[in-house]
């Protein structure tokens, strides 16, 4: 009985950091913002209430889901394009480099730009995309088009590339370690039995990765969905995305209860992603086992 | 604790102490902080400032007249002095963010334009809550070197010419309304119904194919027009066209025939403020030849001050300002306080962004 | 019956510079149970990957049923592997795995599973066809692997270290389990071990390398009673090795000058000539201790030499002599029934060693005189 106190005191001496952390940090902010979801809003700014008529707007006014579309239109395609380029890329890595030193520095290669801002890494993509940029000079000089087009830059095309180019280090990393982890036994089991490397790839490889191609994807696309300033910097008129709305929400328009109910919503979004993408994960890594 | 850890305790201790004396003694040395536009707080007039007052002058920018009440809402203690216009100078009042000014201490207020000093804006319950400090106007502004002489724009309509398209900017505030309501023949743009509301979305999501970018600060649009994304826009008169001008961008302002929206901007002063000797000492340069001349050169916006501009500005200056022109301010669409209105126009100036 | 696998001259240097394959040259015959027999590193491994097509030789060529397929990827050799992790994939069950070569190569599906439950019952798994491998036991995903290498009838079952993952208990059972099966389908096997007991027992010719080259080749008897070397003679089992001169030859004898001895041993096909040096080894099974050097057979070598322990082992005793030359002889005595370990010599005592003729292996000395 004096045991178990014991070890019940000392176990909760062990959980309580993290606990509180969690507390703290996670638990009473989002309690505090789904209380403001319920307020109403007063000009000039709102008064604690609670009603509906926060949650009640995003669904009859169409302006809300139109950009939660959007986002996870572009979440998406980023996720996609991440996993395009990025995937390859590891894979190239772990199979197709011999030398331990260069497969070193090509990872690092990859993963050094994480450590650049932000902000600098999307503004490269302006002086790239832009009217008078590197690619229009380019193709303007070498006669692939008279006269530089616009078509690049300040619309969801070069938020996609922008947004694509800082996220794949984060596919990379997760594809990276697992296909690492990929007996190379199972691989020439396959061939041994019969099968051609692209059959091989499809059936062994690519489903014994999914994991890190899951894990990497529900980053970029989670990203993506809370990002407001490649709509700021590269986006163009139709780039406004579901964190501007909130910035919007939050700023301009002080009306913090409707961008604390569309918080909420957005929460809920990124968490269904996060845990189908767990699940999936869970279940590819016990395979590996 | 191990005699090393102690030590380092000690001196990381130490180091704490001193940087708090340290923080706290150029705080009583004075200090102001202001929240307020690109070019208010440039070095070219506020260096002499900090110099002669002993007041160490930092700024936090924004990009609209909606970003002061988010970022006051947001907790106090930050920020002494803002400078919003006269459309939001109301809701500062209102929402018990800014303190009455002590007019007793501001010697040269009677100087400023009666207009400015009796606007409705910054007066409440018989108290002066702002001091008038610059005004201007939204005009619009285009490349003449990618706009001919005989294609000069003189109409908003150019805004929806498909002959521009992808090079067409416009301010990402609730300014577009007012620019789409003129356009649709609405001058009472600050009192538009929900149906002249509409009216404007439905045409700025018709404009929206023809825009290359809503931009969102000063900074930003001089990029565009540098750039040559945009050929374009709307601007803050005077400014914008001065910075192109430096890095030889031919660029040229002009009043539209549906009229320009007019601007006036005053200083207010936080709500419990801890600086007011720093605050009191900023305003009186600001109205002052020293204030209103540095911002008119810097920022190419007419001054609230005529007796100082007089002072301070050559002939030509004081007539290109419209300083001696009454009828001018009079001819603009001065922005009024939307009250509760204020939510709706942001709304549907979010759903243009929001369409696709 | 011709041969099956036909590798000439084989050599394989890797990138690293090491060459773990050294000329060579080998021919199997059609139903044989061949294993590669060495240390680790002395490219055994090797020499299956290759034959397998996992890695392609810098010189020389294999031939498979009389087919150049030096250059052919793996996928397109009628060989299979069992590899020592057995290389089961995770993500498919029992029967998806067994199917899974038949399923890519587009077989009917009915007849997909009809031959997967042929193969399983083979190896007795019908039972966990639809069990994942991680739910199975080390020897059961052993069979597993077994039963998806040999459903396609391969012409060669190649096994890589197929025992090894298991535990001593299971190992032994399944020494004989893969016999039973080598000789109930037929086919070809060719297995690396690093496990001289394994080969002795499983194999019907054994390859024993010594760094990427083949030391000697012989059935499993041939390698354990005439080692051609030391290094075969010391791998395999355990050898007394005695160095000397060759003095005489008559016939089928040779006289040999060990020490201050004559020994005489049976020439086995060697050719010497007198003053050569020459090896002899001698397994301690195969001498034996005498009380009395007269009760010795006419023709025996008679070794003289002090008893310095004996080590009771069971069903033997392991008795080591210290010889008259220096040398250590060990000699394993066997003990009826009748007899008491108090008949076992005694420290200190001295005895005579006995080893008939036809029991002393020569070869010729390695390195000169």
């Amino acid at each position: 009985m004096k045991l178990q106190t014991r070890k019940r005191i000392a176990t909760l001496g062990v959980l309580s950091p993290p606990v509180l952390w969690a507390l703290i940090f996670l638990f009473i902010p989002y309690l505090i913002m789904f209380t403001y979801s319920f307020y109403l809003k007063k000009f000039p700014t709102f008064e604690p209430a609670f009603q509906f008529g926060n949650y009640a707007q995003l669904v009859t006014d169409a302006q809300y889901y139109q950009v939660l579309f959007r986002t996870a239109k572009i979440s998406i395609m980023v996720g996609l394009f991440s996993v395009l380029l990025g995937y390859p890329f590891a894979y190239f890595l772990v199979f197709k480099i011999k030398s331990d030193r260069v497969r070193a520095m090509l990872y690092m290669a990859v993963i050094v730009p994480l450590w650049v801002s932000y902000l600098l890494r999307a503004y490269t993509w302006k002086t790239i995309l832009g009217s008078e940029g590197i690619l229009n000079s380019f193709l303007v000089w070498s006669g692939i088009l008279d006269a530089p087009t616009d078509i690049f830059l300040y619309n969801q095309f070069s938020m996609v590339v922008t947004l694509t180019y800082i996220y794949v280090p984060f596919i990379v990393m997760p594809a990276y370690a697992s296909l690492e982890k990929i007996p190379r036994s199972l691989i020439e089991a396959s061939k041994d039995l019969g099968v051609r490397p692209l059959r091989t790839f499809w059936s062994i490889t690519l489903p014994l990765s999914s994991p890190g191609i899951a894990a990497g994807m529900t980053i970029a696309f989670c990203l993506t969905f809370g990002d407001f300033i490649a709509p700021a910097l590269v986006g163009g008129p139709n780039g406004f995305m579901i964190a501007n709305v909130l910035t919007s929400q939050f700023g301009a328009a002080l009306n913090w209860p409707l961008g604390a109910a569309l918080s909420i919503v957005t929460l809920l979004i990124v968490l269904t992603i996060i845990s189908l993408s767990d699940t999936l994960q869970r279940s590819g890594k016990l395979e590996l086992e | 604790m191990s005699s090393r850890v102690r030590k380092f305790l000690k001196s990381t201790m130490a180091v704490t102490a001193a940087s708090c004396i340290f923080a706290s003694s150029a705080w009583s040395a004075g200090q102001v902080n202001l929240l307020t536009w690109e070019g208010y707080a440039d070095d070219s007039f506020i260096k002499q400032f900090e110099k002669d007052s002993g007041c160490d002058v930092s700024a936090t920018y924004v990009g609209s007249n909606d970003d002061f009440a988010p970022k006051l809402a947001g907790g106090g203690g930050v920020y002494d002095m803002i400078s919003p216009s006269i459309d939001t100078t109301k809701i500062m009042i209102e929402a018990g963010f800014v303190e009455a000014v002590d007019l007793s201490k501001v010697a040269r207020f009677n100087e400023v334009y009666e207009k400015f000093r009796t606007a409705e804006g910054i007066n409440h319950d018989g108290k002066v809550y702002g001091v008038p400090f610059s005004w201007g106007s939204i005009p619009f502004m285009y490349r003449t070197d990618k706009i001919s002489e005989a294609d000069a724009p003189t109409s908003l309509k150019v805004l929806w010419d498909p002959k521009y398209k992808g090079k067409i900017s416009l301010w990402d505030d609730k300014s577009s309304i007012y620019v789409a309501a003129r356009v649709a023949g609405n001058q009472n743009i600050f009192e538009l119904n929900d149906a002249e509301l509409e009216a404007a979305k439905q045409k700025l999501i018709e404009q929206k194919p023809l825009v290359r970018k809503y931009w969102s600060t000063a900074g930003e649009l001089v990029d565009l027009f540098a750039g040559g994304e945009v050929w374009i826009s709307n601007t803050w008169g005077g400014y914008q066209s001065n910075l192109l001008a430096e890095k030889n961008i031919p660029v040229k302002e002009f009043i539209p025939e549906e009229g320009a929206e007019g601007w006036m901007d005053s200083w207010m002063i936080v709500k419990g403020t801890a600086n007011t000797e720093c605050v009191y000492k900023f305003i009186n340069m600001a109205i002052s030849e020293h204030g209103q001349c540095g911002m008119s050169n810097y920022n190419g916006y007419s001054s609230s001050n005529p007796v100082a501009a007089k002072k301070c500005m050559s002939a030509e200056q004081f007539t290109k300002l419209h300083q001696d022109d009454p009828d001018y301010l009079d001819s603009l669409l001065l922005w009024v306080n939307l009250g509760a209105r204020l939510e709706h126009y942001t709304n549907i100036w979010n759903a243009v962004k929001a369409a696709n | 019956m011709g041969s099956i696998i036909q590798l000439d001259r084989l050599r394989k240097t890797f990138p690293g510079g090491v060459t773990a394959v050294d000329d060579v040259s080998l021919e199997i015959e059609e139903g044989e149970y061949v294993t590669l027999l060495g240390p680790s590193g002395c490219g055994k491994t090797t020499v299956l990957r290759m034959v397998a097509g996992f890695e392609s030789p810098n010189n020389g060529s294999i031939r498979l049923a009389g087919e150049d397929v030096t250059e052919l990827p793996p996928y397109r050799r009628q060989v299979n592997m069992v590899f020592q992790d057995y290389a089961l994939f995770p993500h498919m069950s029992v029967s998806q795995n067994v199917g899974y070569g038949l399923r890519i190569a587009g077989v009917p599906k009915s007849e997909i599973a009809d031959q997967v439950r042929k193969a399983l019952d083979l190896v007795e798994l019908t039972s966990k066809a639809d069990r994942r491998p991680n739910e199975l036991s080390g020897g059961e995903r052993q069979r597993v692997a077994l039963s998806r290498a040999i459903i396609r009838q391969p012409k060669v079952l190649l096994l890589d270290e197929p025992l090894s993952a298991l535990d001593a208990n299971l190992r032994e059972n399944m020494r004989v389990e893969l016999r039973h099966l080598h000789q109930r389908l037929g086919l070809t096997f060719v297995m690396v071990t690093h496990d001289q007991t394994e080969a002795l027992v499983m194999s019907d010719r054994v390859v024993v390398m010594e760094q990427g080259r083949v030391a000697q080749i012989g059935t499993p008897s041939d390698l354990y009673d005439h080692p051609a070397s030391t290094y075969v003679a010391s791998f395999i089992g355990v050898s007394n090795v005695l160095t000397g001169h060759v003095v005489k030859s008559h016939g089928e004898e040779i006289t040999i000058n060990y020490g201050a001895e004559h020994m005489t041993a049976v020439r086995n096909g060697h050719a010497y000539s007198d003053g050569d040096p020459v090896c002899m080894t001698i397994r301690p099974e195969k001498a034996s201790l005498l009380a009395n050097p007269k009760s010795a057979g006419k023709k025996a070598n008679l070794l003289k030499g002090t008893v310095r322990e004996v080590l009771f082992q069971g069903s033997i005793a392991r008795a080591s002599i210290d010889l008259a030359s220096g040398d250590t002889f060990i000699v394993d005595l066997f003990l009826p029934n009748t007899s008491a370990q108090s008949d076992l010599p005694q420290h200190g005592s001295a005895v005579t060693v006995a080893v008939e003729p036809h029991n002393v292996n020569t070869f010729a000395a390695e390195g000169g005189s």
